[in-house]
């Protein structure tokens, strides 16, 4: 999410799902985290969703995972994988009459390539050489569904093929190969070729959700989950910044939260600022007030 | 004398698809926003020829030939929405719609509630429905029901040319979805043929039409079945009886203020309509007047509809499901004797 994040411009529109709550803040963040023109959401704002209270973007209507902003470019998502691909094309059209050269991105698990609007999406967005980049995060399940029994192939990249789109695989846990991958890709939609397909190999740290950590070790090989944790992008991503010069060993080691899950990680792990930032979140969704119950039947319709 | 080409002299009868066709044209005249799009809208102009010469007009980008892929035209259609067009989308035939469901009821309907007011959803969504025309199992659905059942979307049925064309006008203008029913036996129906009010005007959507007064029962309708219930209320007068006839319209907004003003004049009620029986429209209609106007009534509040089975092709099978204006007559007779 931080590469293909970081490659866009602030007026390019992103279409998460709600497996990608940093995507709804990552969104324009070299324009600088307190910048309050960001085209992005603000931690208040994402922790307010995430708390259930009145200052999130949906006045928590929708769950905490389901977020989106017209006015910072992000397609609101729902439940319904795949969902919001044909929307992501409906913006990006809309964009291209418009004589804009903005991209839209698309953030999938690959489960959701098994859905037909999937299909009818890519191939819409291929007909009309849309600028629509198409994430597949793979971390090896749907749910409790191995890869070989949601596709025959063993790279869901594969599934541009059908529709003449490039489609490349790129080492998801390594956030510098996913940004040189996005980059082709913007470049490529930029210059109105049209959509393509990122496949980024990743691991799933625990189970589907916390109901699912304790089944997950049943269903799950010991050793691929082993193997997923030796690989962590924090690691990754310092070892490529110290070998190429561009941090300190003093700055790496500010980031210490390498081989653990977000379960095990502790305030300490991070940079002082990281962790202001993100307690600065928490406390405004903590002050934040639960919505009035008067606001349940709004809204339906508009007047 | 009639006439249906959208350069008619003022004051010349017009059948029902050319009032939609009015509509459309106009609106994509003044609205720059707006696209249309649907399987063969453009080049051949649409399975019906509801958007036929749309796209010399206005371009192949704007009128949008699509892929057979109903999810993704509703789905495009709410992120074009989203990002501030008005759009049309026409399903071949409105049978086809349950291929977009999911898209409907979970991604256009909702938009607007759960991003809290911040997102508008000016979609129309219309199709050719209805049967009694032998279409068979897929060309003859009127599946309202699903759509009426999901909250946020507006739910219409104009029967004549005017409200064609006015509602069209009303629901292309209007920020919410809405899912416009046309039953496709009127498009070109010579009987319905009327002079359509010149110049811009729109018709109100939530107010039902008083298609023809009486005393002594209501029979609330919409679509084609307005013409099977007018017969019916023909046949009736000549036995005496006499049969107001609500065009309902919009099924959602309702109009329960026309309804109940109706029924506390004729004491009896019935709505008829070609849907399934079960959990379908009619019965909520059923159930409004039984809350709101029960005190008025001297006969069970009473429905009729197709029966619960599919719509089969040949007649006399189709027709065997289907209710009839001989249907109609005999079971206005009775709740007015009852």
């Amino acid at each position: 999410m931080v590469g293909t994040s970081y490659a866009l411009n602030p007026t390019d529109w992103t279409s998460p799902i709600h497996r990608d709550m940093p995507a709804f803040f990552l969104k324009d963040l070299k324009s600088g985290w307190d910048n309050p023109d960001r085209i992005g959401l603000s931690i208040e704002s994402l922790c307010c969703q995430v708390f259930g209270k009145s200052g999130s973007p949906n006045r928590a209507r929708d769950n905490w995972s389901h977020i989106g902003s017209k006015e910072k470019r992000i397609i609101h998502s729902t439940s319904m994988l795949a969902g919001t691909i044909p929307v992501a094309c409906g913006v990006a059209y809309s964009e291209k009459l418009a004589g804009n050269d903005t991209v839209v991105v698309t953030y999938n698990g690959e489960g959701s390539t098994a859905q037909g609007v999937f299909h009818e999406a890519i191939n819409f967005a291929a007909v009309h050489k849309l600028p629509v980049i198409t994430i597949i995060e793979n971390n090896g399940w749907a749910y409790g569904t191995p890869n070989e029994l949601e596709y025959s192939l063993p790279d869901f990249a594969r599934r541009a093929d059908g529709y003449g789109i490039p489609g490349v695989v790129a080492d998801g846990q390594d956030v510098f190969d996913v940004y040189d991958k996005m980059m082709a890709a913007i470049e490529y939609g930029r210059s109105g070729q049209g959509p393509s397909i990122i496949e980024c190999k990743t691991f799933r740290s625990y189970g589907h959700g916390d109901h699912d950590d304790d089944r997950a070790d049943r269903y799950r090989p010991q050793a691929e989950v082993e193997a997923g944790r030796a690989r962590d992008p924090i690691a990754i991503a310092k070892k490529h910044l110290l070998d190429l010069g561009y941090i300190s060993q003093e700055t790496a080691d500010q980031f210490m939260a390498e081989g653990k899950g977000v379960k095990e990680a502790r305030d300490e792990d991070f940079p002082p600022d990281v962790v202001a930032y993100m307690n600065r979140g928490i406390e405004a969704a903590l002050a934040s007030p639960v919505p009035d119950a008067s606001e349940g039947p709004m809204w339906v319709f508009r007047d | 004398m009639s006439s249906n080409t959208l350069e008619a002299p003022v004051g010349t009868k017009k059948n029902f698809l050319t009032g939609l066709k009015e509509a459309i044209f106009e609106e994509m005249e003044a609205n720059s926003t707006m696209i249309t799009m649907g399987e063969d809208v453009g080049a051949l102009g649409g399975a019906f020829g509801v958007t036929e010469g749309l796209m010399e007009k206005h371009g192949r980008t704007r009128v949008i030939d699509m892929p057979i892929s109903e999810a993704c035209i509703i789905g495009a259609a709410v992120g074009m929405a989203l990002n501030g067009h008005t759009v049309m989308c026409e399903m071949q035939f409105i049978d086809f719609i349950s291929c977009g469901f999911d898209q409907i009821v979970n991604n256009m309907a909702t938009y607007h509630y759960r991003t809290a007011g911040e997102v508008a959803m000016p979609i129309v969504v219309r199709g050719p429905a209805g049967a009694y025309g032998g279409g068979a199992l897929y060309h003859s659905q009127m599946n309202e029901a699903w759509f009426l059942n999901s909250p946020g979307l507006k739910v219409v049925c104009p029967s004549t040319p005017s409200d064609a064309k006015g509602m069209m006008k009303t629901a292309l203008r209007d920020p919410n979805p809405v899912i416009f029913y046309e039953s496709k036996n009127l498009y070109r129906l010579p009987k319905i043929e009327e002079v359509i009010p010149d110049g811009d005007y729109t018709v109100p959507f939530g107010k039902a039409r008083i298609a023809r007064e009486g005393t002594d029962l209501t029979v609330a309708t919409y679509g084609q079945n307005v013409y099977h219930v007018l017969e019916a209320a023909e046949l009736l007068r000549d036995q005496g009886m006499s049969i107001e006839v609500l065009d309902l319209r919009s099924l959602n907004p309702l109009d329960m203020d026309a309804i109940v003003a109706s029924v506390a004049k004729t004491n009896r009620f019935l709505v008829v309509n070609e849907a399934p029986k079960t959990c379908g429209f009619a019965g909520e209609v059923v159930a409004m007047v039984n809350e709101l106007a029960f005190e008025h009534l001297d006969a069970p509040a009473s429905r009729l509809t197709r029966l619960d089975t599919p719509v089969p092709w040949v007649n006399p099978l189709e027709l065997s499901v289907l209710p009839s204006v001989k249907d109609i007559a005999e079971l206005s007779a009775k709740l007015i004797r009852y």
